[in-house]
């Protein structure tokens, strides 16, 4: 037990490193999308905004993370309108999602005055991240391949109803998290 | 909750940009954040159910001494995959040694141990919760628990080792102690020379006296050694502290009341202690080991106030000093002080007072500038003519440079009894 405990700060090498690869990966991806459009305004800005990561984990900046996640969403949303193969895009933003997830796990495990089996706890993490990652990957590519016809209305009830039934579910969790 | 926010903003932004431009793959790029929101909710954290106990390796100890904590952490509820658990240190005492958080996966009926050494300041210090904050591995839902516990640390004073202080108050208790009584009588020191009294042992008689009155016989007299009422005055003024890199003077004030009190204690008298300046708080004088805890207790709680009504020593409650008793001021003094402590001499009180030098612990913290360096001066000149000013009315004052050991001051100062103290002795 004595050998599983470890320093908080010693703890989540594979995570830091796996997030400033995927930090890295998030901006080329998005990039190489708007690159291959010759959109080079965009890849410019997601190249920025990939430069202000690398600073924030450089200099341990907690605001980098959650803005940076932010602007790389809404870069990968921004692609996909102008016409960019949604496949660059789709691939920078499921990065950006994995480098945030893993950012604040680290900061999480950092904040520990102890971590007991760090490098299990990493593991686990790392493990569970890359199925989500995977699964929701996997779908959104068969949701950019597959045509399904919907009337507008039919489209329109079933997103409000995805939308209410997730608003619920988060506030019901809210409240029992209080 | 910011994080969870965030995603379901984006969520929701995605998709409703989706639906207005009629754009099935910015659907799809939502696709991946609400699988992300999903596994979240799927692996949401139970309430954490957590039976906590905590054990110091001393309740009470001495300022500057190092306390153990151990915490026992139990986890009675389901599973938690992940759970930081904090204990909350109260503000004024710093961990210096192990951790006092733990993450961990903690399975049903698994067990954690933290332990942890604390260094605190003066008081009682309440240990009030432990925090849980028990979350998934992706973090978007968290439960947080406090577990309220009611643990009680106190830090006392810390006490110096005092040999036998020399004090010699007009009046003594009836009890055989360390202090002379100023009377004849049964005892080891030579007091004086009287008339021989029908049963006066033989071996008191002074012969070589009696050699000289051919009609008289002469026996000496011994002087008693008795117990003595101290009454211990301890100063909170605001006006007389002052702080130097956050440690205020009246720390040393206390320490110094708390080693005084125990060397008399130790020595069989009787001491009582007022707490001037804030509040007065009386400490009825007593004997012996529970006094002492008593004094300590009050001591601990100490903290440096000020008072419209005791803002000047004039109000002192002289009443609750036994007539010509010992008094020991400890104070750094005000200059309109003065004139309570000869009042108090001329009403027979033996009054000593512990001067902690505020002057010289202020100048040497804030350095040589010529500016500093006057200011001092005079500060200095004010108070040595101060000081003088008592002792020539018969106060014993110990002008103590706290940087100084407060033992071989006290030891110094009291070792050179006064001329007047001797020829008050002989006139009784």
């Amino acid at each position: 037990m004595q050998a599983a405990r470890q320093k908080a700060e010693e703890i989540p090498q594979m995570t830091t490193a796996l997030s400033w690869v995927s930090a890295g990966l998030s901006a080329f991806f998005l990039a190489l999308g708007f690159a291959s459009s010759g959109l080079w305004a965009g890849t410019a800005g997601v190249l920025a905004v990939g430069a202000l990561w690398l600073l924030g984990h450089l200099r341990a900046l907690r605001w980098t993370s959650s803005a940076a996640f932010a602007m790389q969403a809404i870069a990968a949303a921004v692609a996909v309108w102008m016409d960019v193969w949604a496949g660059w895009p789709l691939l920078g933003l499921v990065a950006a999602l994995i480098t945030w997830d893993l950012d604040q796990f680290a900061r999480r495990m950092r904040a520990a005055g102890r971590v007991d089996d760090g490098p299990g706890l990493e593991r686990l993490h790392i493990q569970r991240l890359s199925i989500v990652a995977g699964i929701g990957c996997l779908l959104a590519a068969v949701g950019l391949v597959a045509r399904v016809r919907l009337s507008f209305g039919l489209a329109l009830f079933l997103a409000a109803a995805a939308m209410l039934g997730l608003s619920l579910v988060i506030g019901t969790m809210r409240r029992a998290g209080d | 909750m910011r994080r969870l926010v965030l995603v379901s903003v984006l969520i929701y932004g995605l998709v409703f940009v989706g639906l207005v431009a009629r754009e099935g793959r910015l659907l799809a790029l939502a696709v991946p954040l609400a699988i992300y929101l999903g596994a979240s909710i799927l692996y949401g954290p139970d309430r954490p159910n957590l039976q906590v106990t905590r054990s110091f390796s001393r309740e009470s100890v001495a300022t500057g001494r190092p306390v153990s904590v151990k915490l026992s952490v139990v986890n009675e509820g389901a599973p938690l995959e992940m759970v930081f658990i904090e204990d909350v240190i109260p503000p004024s005492i710093e961990v210096i040694e192990g951790a006092s958080s733990v993450l961990i996966a903690l399975p049903a009926g698994g067990t954690v141990e933290m332990e942890y050494t604390l260094l605190g300041k003066r008081g009682s210090h309440d240990f009030q919760n432990v925090r849980a904050v028990a979350c998934d591995h992706l973090g978007l839902f968290q439960q947080q628990v406090a577990f309220p516990t009611t643990e009680r640390l106190v830090i006392i004073p810390e006490l110096l080792k005092l040999r036998h202080l020399a004090i010699r108050p007009l009046r003594t208790r009836a009890y055989a102690g360390p202090v002379p009584a100023r009377q004849g009588g049964s005892g080891v020191s030579f007091y004086g020379v009287r008339s021989y009294e029908p049963g006066d042992p033989l071996r008191w008689v002074n012969w070589r006296m009696s050699a000289r009155h051919p009609n008289d016989y002469y026996v000496n007299e011994f002087e008693p050694e008795r117990i003595v009422d101290v009454g211990l005055i301890l100063d909170i003024r605001q006006r007389n502290d002052v702080q130097v890199r956050g440690k205020p003077l009246l720390e040393y004030s206390v320490s110094a009341t708390a080693s005084l009190a125990a060397a008399f204690l130790d020595d069989g008298n009787r001491v009582g202690m007022l707490i001037y300046g804030r509040y007065l708080n009386w400490t009825f004088p007593g004997y012996g080991k529970i006094q002492r805890k008593r004094i300590l207790e009050a001591l601990t709680r100490v903290k440096v106030g000020d008072s419209l009504v005791f803002d000047q020593l004039d109000l002192l409650p002289t009443q609750y000093f036994p007539a010509k008793s010992q008094i020991v001021l400890v104070s750094p003094l005000a200059p309109d002080d003065t004139s309570m402590l000869i009042r108090l001499r001329a009403q027979g009180y033996q009054v000593l007072v512990i001067s902690p030098d505020p002057v010289s612990y202020v100048s040497k913290a804030l350095g040589a500038e010529p500016d500093v360096a006057l200011a001092a001066r005079i500060a200095r000149l004010e108070r040595t003519l101060q000081l003088r000013y008592l002792r020539r009315a018969g106060v014993q004052v110990v002008d103590w440079q706290v940087d100084q050991p407060f033992d071989r001051v006290i030891h110094a100062t009291l070792a050179q009894a006064p001329q007047w103290h001797r020829a008050i002795g002989t006139a009784l």
